[in-house]
């Protein structure tokens, strides 16, 4: 499992898990639906058809009954295989914000998936942006964190949900572990 | 002497190079190797990746429940024909 591989330091608190809004994966499940039911669809209408149509073109599809149910088989199964990689790319795709880090993982295919790990000492900009009609209503939209290091520092996210709220959380646990850390080196040097 | 025309689809299923059975053993076997292959790295991603076993056993269960039928319908409509 996920936490087994990433390890929370002793005494790190977990505050937050996010995963993109459930707008986002909604979207996508109802595309792959569509994708699901056009054949069956097809056969509708197909059915409807007037009789003539059959007589002039000689075409009857209940000869054919065996192979059409092996394609429909086949096409259903290649759309739940799409709609189960979407699911999957939903779920482990996900943010997980504690008092020390934020763990950005970046599941975007199969064979291409990315973890970063940021810690909130070193953030240094937060911002969020909602861009559009339907984020606005559903409020989702893109967080941009920018870290003091050089290479590679800024990570940015999507699709995520209450994104104001997200801010807000991440400055306060990165308020909150500069105080800490301050009052330890205060200690440590007197 | 007039030539001789031949619509070229009028053999289409009895000719030894497009025989419909043949051609859903090759699409089943296909199809199946894909499955396979999919299902052994879906099943890694939620094993490895996931954070809720009970989740991760859930998406598996449907996933097999939803799919495994089909294959299985695939395979006795390819292997009876």
């Amino acid at each position: 499992m996920l936490f087994e591989r990433i390890q929370l330091e002793p005494d790190e608190k977990l505050l937050k898990t996010v995963r993109k809004h459930w707008f986002i994966i909604t979207v996508e499940l109802v595309a792959a639906a569509f994708m699901l039911i056009i054949p069956f669809v097809l056969l509708l209408l197909w059915s409807v058809l007037p009789e003539e149509f059959f007589t002039y073109t000689n075409l009857n599809l209940s000869d054919h009954s065996a192979m059409i149910t092996f394609f429909l088989a086949g096409w259903s199964i290649l759309s739940l295989m799409t709609a189960f990689a979407t699911w999957t790319h939903y779920y482990l795709d996900l943010w997980i914000i504690t008092d020390r880090r934020i763990i950005v993982v970046d599941q975007i295919h199969f064979f291409n998936r990315s973890v970063s790990i940021f810690r909130l000492e070193r953030l240094q900009d937060i911002e969020f942006s909602i861009k559009g009609l339907i984020p606005t209503f559903l409020n989702f939209g893109s967080l941009h964190a920018q870290t003091a290091s050089n290479n590679e520092s800024n990570f940015s996210s999507r699709g995520l949900p209450d994104p104001r709220g997200l801010q807000a959380l991440i400055q306060k646990a990165m308020d909150s572990r500069l105080r800490k850390l301050h009052i330890t080196a205060d200690e440590a040097g007197h | 002497m007039e030539p001789v025309t031949q619509n070229p689809f009028d053999s289409l299923g009895s000719s030894p190079l497009f025989n419909m059975a043949v051609m859903l053993d090759i699409l089943f076997l296909l199809l199946l190797g894909i499955y396979v292959a999919y299902s052994a790295i879906l099943v890694y991603h939620w094993k490895a990746y996931g954070i809720k076993s009970s989740l991760a056993n859930l998406t598996l269960i449907i996933y097999f429940v939803s799919t495994i039928p089909l294959i299985i319908l695939m395979g006795v409509i390819a292997l009876t024909n």
